[in-house]
């Protein structure tokens, strides 16, 4: 009756290469009844797993998701170069800033002369 | 490279490590844990597979900014109700007409967490509500959850379709839950 409890689990999460393999034809029976158990765990699984099966090359989907992970990989390199040039001491800051008027200074200086 | 050295952190601890730590690598590793669903959900709604990839990019957009600015527990259910918002708004954009169940908004869930001391009892309560179910939800019911077939098996083994298999399992595993809990509140 433990295996009837499964029936109670909620939202369990996913194998992403044996969802590949179910979604290719691949999957074993033991395989296609897990994935399709979990698929019933919660709406966004269920919805999802209706959405997977809607494209017409399976084959495809496992470079589509190496996209998406390159992509969020991308816009976390982005946030994290924009986050090191606020977190950058004021210090640092402060010294170009002096070294950029010296330059102007001299420039004028020299301008004049 | 795929983090598979985080594959042992949580999703609920990444985020935790995000909120402490403000590193965005913490909520990038816990949004490529949801690209398939996330892929799946917009080919759902949109219907078209290049729009649906590009309707994920644009919620991992606002994924790492919206988690910036507020505490999310959840980062599942709530990427569910962004992602599917984000789709509504693109079909509504397009004109296409959108089924009114969807229209409402979705609220926030949290998981229901079962304790394993509670385990037991749940098990002797769904051997009694079980045989309550009407012949075909049971006998489905049973020889997915008990047997671990297929949808397919099952309905090798029924003669029913797939999709009456599905509905069966799907229905009986609501009904299930709903006696359930009336057998709990009865006792």
């Amino acid at each position: 009756m433990n295996d009837l409890l499964t029936i109670l689990e909620e939202d369990a999460d996913i194998d992403e290469l044996v969802l590949e393999k179910y979604l290719t034809g691949t999957a074993t029976e033991l395989e296609k009844h897990t994935i399709e158990r979990i698929m019933l765990t919660s709406t966004f699984n269920t919805e999802a797993l209706e959405g997977l099966t809607a494209f017409n090359n399976k084959q495809q989907l496992s470079s589509y998701n190496q996209q998406l992970k390159k992509a969020v990989r991308a816009l976390v390199e982005k946030k994290k170069k924009k986050r090191k040039l606020l977190d950058t001491e004021p210090w640092t800051i402060a010294a170009v800033a002096i070294i950029l008027l010296l330059c102007i200074v001299c420039y004028l200086v020299i301008k004049l002369m | 490279m795929p983090h598979t050295k985080y594959t042992h952190i949580a999703t609920e601890d990444l985020l935790t490590k995000y909120y402490d730590s403000k590193d965005p690598l913490w909520i990038g590793i816990a949004l490529e844990r949801h690209t398939y669903l996330l892929l799946g959900l917009c080919m759902k709604y949109l219907k078209n597979e290049e729009e649906a990839k590009d309707a994920v990019q644009q919620v991992f957009l606002k994924a790492i900014v919206e988690l910036e600015k507020y505490k999310v527990n959840y980062l599942k259910s709530w990427l569910y109700m962004i992602c599917k918002n984000h789709c509504l708004v693109l079909l509504r954009q397009q004109n296409k007409t959108i089924d009114a169940s969807n229209l409402e908004q979705l609220p926030f869930y949290e998981p229901d967490k079962i304790e394993a001391q509670e385990k037991e009892k749940l098990a002797l309560v769904l051997e009694n509500v079980l045989p309550l179910l009407n012949e075909a939800q049971r006998k489905c019911i049973e020889l997915f959850y008990l047997e671990k077939n297929s949808y397919q098996n099952v309905a090798a083994l029924t003669g029913l379709t797939m999709l009456e298999v599905k509905s069966h399992i799907q229905n009986g595993k609501r009904n299930l839950k709903l006696l359930i809990e009336k057998n709990l509140k009865n006792e």
